[in-house]
């Protein structure tokens, strides 16, 4: 069990590619909420919002990857992780579904993909009809937290 | 890492700190025999520990100085400063194993053999006659001294009964600890461990009286059921009960152990102590006596003891009696023996900080602390929904939940206080380190060391404090001989003194050395650039060293290892300041330098405003909010600009402003029609009438005072400061983040951010800016006017009266278009021309250019400049009249002639219509003293006239409005000439003649309209109602003209 739950990832949209992340790192999965923006942060840095008396600071994953604002017109949903004790929101378009990936074999990042999105992924998964990228949220936050130290 | 294993580091790690202490204290008195006892027995159960945990090379250390310290107690060796730091020394040894075996969990490698050879040749070197090895055959007689173990059985569990009350848990750990404290290495005890305390080897034909009442575990109990019970008595209690639980334990554990060893001059001494009051005598003292017995029995201490310990007492009754008389005839002494109590106490109070206490982790506390803070916030949104309903059947229960949660977060915060002793305890071993090493004699007196603060500040101080203490035993105080020739004392003081004041906790950093020397200071100064020759001449001297606190300030390059006195400050500054602390400094050369930190009491929960701009809501901590003040037009408070600069008059000074828009990074422009606020901010200084006001939050931050401006203030709320995540940390501007009681989540700023993203290089210059401010101030009469002073050509120096400046820009030269063969601008959605101002050549090439902006009505116009030099109160008195075109004249302004422009004529070269060229000039110079009264309502066109008509010779009374010149009548007011505007509000100009010219005695003084409506049926109606003259505003010449041709055929007339 222990192990095929290792295997399962919390599947979200960002400009419609599809990312996951690990179901165990995924706290709360939450819809448009009311974040509070903080002048002078780094732009991937949306603001910091309310989850039940705790504040957790907002990423902006379109921002961090390198996608333009959004145009849809929808509302960013956050999936809340924790990260070396703090918790962290990634806003992103949408939440998708959990998925078990415990048969597909995870490949490597293709050697031309953009450096941004190498640093950050894992690995890839091939599923029916599209590609499945790996988020990795440590370093998502870590790098970001180097980026905003330099 | 294993409970036990860390049970015993924390432990040890305690007792070494106050065993450190301690030490210095016994240099300093060798013979106080309560310090001696206190360490000899942290040292002897830190030994007995690591035997128990198996820990070598700890106890072997530890045993070597025991040895010692034994030596020391039996009086074999006599107390140098040599032992002493050998002794030390082993300690620092203890330490560092013990760091080890934090990181490691096992002993580090080391070779302990040099140490404890050099502690037991002392141990041997004087103290031949005990020789270790004769201990065994008395120790084993303890540990079989069955007896007295049983009593102490018995007594541990009594008190219980014996209290008539049930203990509280930290009472019952006492005796259970005490009990574990000796009964624990007992077993492990090596034969030779030689030194308990009941072992003193003094020569003696049986038991003494100490053994056979049950050594110092069964006197530890009697002096505890004495401490707690005695307060109490019906008789006596008044007595006991107003020295301190702590304090009275330890000094009843001392009197005992006094008296049972027999000890009289001991007993004498702590007897004394203990009674602190006047009125105790010979009954009182039987009273006691009875009471002691009472408690010896319920010990169950063998007759015979008993009546020799009653014996014994009898031996103090004299000295209790003095005591007590003492008291009666000289109130004084009480400062004597506070100081006393304070000496004996010492020991004995930390020794029950830990024995009184119950060991909870900081985690835990730290949880607590935080879920208190989510009640909190949870409940301040309760209040906030009940508030909105009224009658809601939530409110009582409500309001019991806040308070009660209220007392809840109190207590949980009282957990967390400490007191700042606990910061200060390593200090006495380092002022007697660097004595020695620097040869001084040193005092360090620290008073208030119980004052508590929360702990997290009192990490945050530790080492500031540490560092600043050194600093003043390293460089402040002088070497003896130098003292001796300044006429002090060989010793000198540094005094730490903490106190609470109103929610904050002072520190004081007193020290009577020599003082910081300006002179150097000075020069430091200018080396490093901070300051040049010219501002550090303004400088006081108290404004000159407070450079040590300068960033850039470092005497690395001095004279000790330590180096110059400054290093560092301003790392202690900032680190206070980090905490929402100020420290401040005063020093006298040659006397000394005091030091004061302020700080907050506790950094977790802290009352805040919640102010807005752009929209966005912030806190700011009320701590940092020294005043608030609302600026307003037309209230007493405006902002002002010089360059640009805005700046706020504040009582006797000029305060530097900062937007919170542009500090946030808000757009501020002035093309930038989306941001509404920057247009308001701006409007503001062109619309003098635009009822528009910003609120200023005035903030100090070290010597640097400055206001930030903000749109709105809402309210102070309570709240709980949480971090920001790390990947924020470096956004200075904020110190951490919260959620307010409609669970909004805001940023709290923190003004010292803001001030160092402002101007980093400012803060030392405020000091400067006041003394502008102060001098400014004194020149300031009852006539003076603001004035702008600014440079256009070579060499001449301008002013223009402030109010006729709307505005003053810097506009990028590219932006400056030429059309119709003159300079334009285009200006909030208009086009602006631009005038050189006379004696400029042209526009400069690049970049910005400095340009005045006037405004009356729908004209506006810029005046190129050089540069803007500055904005002076003072008089606008015309000295020299000119005949140039574009000058009113010359006039001494800040000591410098300058030359005071016509704005009239700037107006009338950017706007033909505005005013038309005449040729005529004829103008006849009016008789002195010739009054003119001028109503109008425009203070543009006030001003513009003031100097013009005082320039002709006129002596000019401006009002503002009809009524005011009709009050001017009635009071007898005398004028040779009226001049009117006609549209005013209120009362209009036709009408004011109309009243003016029916009767009083202004029927037939001539009066002159003024007006923009020229046309020819103003002009009749105006001469209809008695207008003498009727003249187009801004009409200079024809203004002139008219008065003197009016004047005149007043005259003619007369």
């Amino acid at each position: 069990m222990a192990s095929s739950l290792g295997h399962e990832f919390v599947t979200m949209r960002l400009e419609g590619q599809l990312l996951g992340i690990p179901v165990l790192s995924v706290q709360d999965v939450l819809s448009a909420q009311k974040i509070t923006s903080i002048p002078l942060a780094p732009a991937w840095v949306s603001g910091v919002l309310n989850l039940r008396g705790r504040i957790v600071t907002a990423i902006n994953m379109r921002e961090r990857m390198g996608f333009g604002k959004r145009t849809d017109g929808g509302k960013d949903m956050s999936i809340v992780v924790e990260f070396r004790g703090e918790p962290y929101s990634l806003q992103i378009d949408r939440v998708g579904d959990v998925l078990n990936l415990e048969k597909e074999v995870m490949e490597k990042n293709p050697v031309t993909m953009d450096q941004r999105w190498r640093e950050v992924s894992r690995g890839i998964y091939r599923l029916d009809g599209e590609l499945l990228a790996i988020l990795d949220v440590e370093t998502v936050l870590g790098s970001a937290e180097s980026s905003a130290a330099a | 890492m294993d409970d036990l294993l860390n049970e015993f580091l924390t432990e040890t790690a305690e007792s070494i700190d106050v065993v450190d202490v301690e030490l210095v204290k016994l240099e300093q008195d060798p013979n106080n025999k309560g310090v001696l006892d206190n360490i000899f027995r942290l040292v002897h159960t830190i030994k007995g520990t690591c035997g128990f945990l198996g820990l070598p090379r700890l106890e072997s250390v530890a045993h070597a100085s025991e040895n010692v310290l034994g030596k020391f107690r039996d009086g074999e060796l006599l107390v140098t400063p040599e032992a002493v730091t050998v002794v030390l020394e082993s300690l620092d040894r203890i330490k560092e194993i013990l760091s080890g075996l934090e990181q490691t969990e096992t002993e580090p490698e080391g070779d302990d053999g040099p140490l404890i050879g050099r502690l037991d040749a002392i141990a041997e070197g004087k103290g031949a006659a005990a020789k270790p090895p004769s201990q065994p055959a008395t120790a084993p007689e303890i540990v079989a001294s069955t007896e007295p173990d049983a009593s102490l059985a018995d007594a541990g569990l009594d008190p219980d009964a014996g209290l008539g009350r049930p203990l509280k848990p930290g009472e019952v750990a006492l005796d259970e600890l005490e009990r574990a404290f000796m009964e624990a290495p007992g077993p492990d005890d090596e034969p030779d461990q030689p030194s308990a305390p009941q072992a003193t080897p003094k020569p003696m034909a049986g038991a003494r009286l100490f053994e056979r009442a049950g050594g110092e575990d069964a006197i530890a109990v009697m002096a505890h059921l004495l401490a707690n019970r005695l307060p109490r008595h019906a008789k006596i209690g008044s007595f006991f009960s107003v020295i301190p639980d702590d304090l009275r334990k330890a000094k009843f554990l001392g009197l005992l152990t006094a008296l049972f060893k027999e000890d009289e001059s001991s007993s004498n001494n702590v007897m004394a102590s203990i009674i602190g009051q006047p009125g105790f005598g010979n009954d009182q003292f039987d009273v006691l006596a009875a009471e002691m017995k009472a408690v010896f029995k319920e010990v169950k201490l063998a007759a015979d003891v008993c009546d020799d310990a009653v014996m014994s007492l009898e031996l103090v009754r004299d000295a209790a009696l003095a005591a007590s008389e003492k008291h009666v005839t000289k109130v004084k002494a009480s400062a004597g023996a506070a100081n006393d109590d304070h000496d004996h106490g010492g020991g004995g109070s930390v020794e029950k900080r830990t024995s009184q206490s119950i060991r909870v982790s900081v985690d835990l506390l730290e949880d607590l602390m935080n879920m208190v803070s989510e009640l909190v916030l949870t409940r301040n949104q309760l209040l906030q929904m009940v508030r909105e309903k009224e009658d809601s059947e939530f409110t009582v229960p409500i309001q019991r939940l806040s308070q009660t949660t209220t007392e809840l977060q109190e207590g949980v915060m009282k957990t967390r206080m400490q007191p700042i002793g606990n910061a200060w305890a390593k200090l006495p071993r380092i002022v007697r380190d660097l004595s020695m090493d620097l040869d001084k004699k040193i005092e360090l007196d620290m008073r208030g060391s119980e004052t508590e603060l929360d702990r997290q500040v009192l990490e945050l101080i530790k080492d500031p404090l540490t560092h600043m203490v050194r600093n003043s035993a390293d460089h402040g105080i002088e070497t003896p001989p130098e003292r001796v020739a300044m006429g002090k004392t060989e010793h000198g003081t540094i005094v730490l003194n903490a106190y609470h004041e109103g929610g904050h906790i002072i520190i004081e950093i007193r020290d009577d050395g020599r003082g910081i020397a300006a002179d150097k200071i000075r020069q430091k100064a200018l080396e490093k650039g901070l300051a040049s020759e010219a501002e550090l001449a303004n400088m006081s001297e108290a404004q000159i060293q407070k450079f040590v606190f300068h960033a850039g300030f470092s005497t690395a390059a001095a004279v000790t290892s330590v180096s110059g006195r400054g290093v560092g400050m301003d790392v202690v500054r900032t680190n206070i300041e980090k905490i929402g602390g100020t420290i401040d400094m005063v020093s006298v050369e040659g006397k000394g330098t005091t030091f004061q930190i302020k700080i907050p009491l506790t950094l977790a929960i802290v009352s805040a405003l919640i102010v807005s701009a752009a929209g966005e809501r912030f806190a700011v901590p009320q701590i940092s909010v020294l005043e608030l003040v609302r600026a307003a037009d037309g209230s007493d408070h405006r902002i002002e600009r010089i360059k640009n600069t805005p700046v706020l008059r504040l009582r006797n000074r000029l305060l530097p402003l900062v937007y919170l828009n542009d500090i946030l990074g808000f757009k501020k422009s002035a093309d930038g029609a989306s941001d509404q606020k920057a247009q308001d901010a701006d409007k503001k200084v062109a619309d003098k009438d635009a009822p528009s006001d910003d609120f200023i939050i005035v903030s100090q931050v070290g010597a640097f005072t400055f206001g930030i401006v903000v749109d709105q203030v809402y309210d102070t709320e309570e709240i709980v400061v949480k971090p920001v995540a790390p990947i924020l940390k470096d956004l200075s501007i904020y110190s951490g983040n919260t959620i307010l009681g409609d669970g909004s989540v805001i940023m709290i700023l923190d003004p010292n951010g803001i001030a160092e993203r402002t101007n980093s290089g400012v803060v030392q210059e405020s000091g400067a800016v006041d003394e502008k401010a102060a001098a400014n101030q004194l020149t300031i009469k009852d006539e003076s006017e603001s004035l702008l002073l600014f440079g256009a050509g070579a060499k001449s120096r301008k002013a223009v009266p402030l109010p006729l400046v709307a505005r003053l820009e810097d506009i990028e030269v590219e932006k400056i278009e030429l059309s119709d063969g003159r300079h334009v601008v285009q200006y909030r959605g208009a086009l602006m021309p631009i005038v050189l101002a006379e004696g400029l050549s042209g526009l400069k090439t690049e970049g910005r250019q400095a340009v005045l902006v006037f405004t009356d009505g729908d004209y506006t116009m810029g005046l190129a400049v050089d540069e803007i030099l500055d904005i002076v109160e003072d008089h606008a008195d015309i000295k020299i009249v000119s005949g140039k075109p574009g000058m009113v004249g010359s006039a001494i302004i800040g000591g410098k002639a300058t030359e005071v422009i016509d704005v009239a004529y700037y107006l009338s070269q950017a706007f033909d219509d505005w005013l038309k060229s005449r040729d005529q000039n004829s103008g006849v110079a009016p008789e002195r003293g010739t009054r003119i009264l001028l109503i109008d309502d425009s203070a543009f066109f006030r001003n513009m006239l003031k100097p013009l008509l005082k320039v002709a010779g006129y002596d000019l009374t401006c009002v503002d409005h009809a009524q005011a010149a009709i009050d001017l009548r009635d009071k007898g007011e005398h004028f040779n000439l009226i001049i009117s505007d006609i549209d005013m509000p209120g009362m209009d100009g036709f009408e004011l003649a109309g009243i003016l010219k029916k009767d009083g005695h202004w029927a037939h003084t001539p009066m002159v309209a003024l007006s923009s409506f020229s046309s020819p049926k103003h002009l009749e109606r105006g001469r209809a109602v008695g207008f003498d003259d009727y003249i187009a505003k801004f009409d200079r010449k024809a203004l002139l003209e008219c008065l003197s041709q009016q004047l005149k055929l007043q005259g003619d007339a007369a």
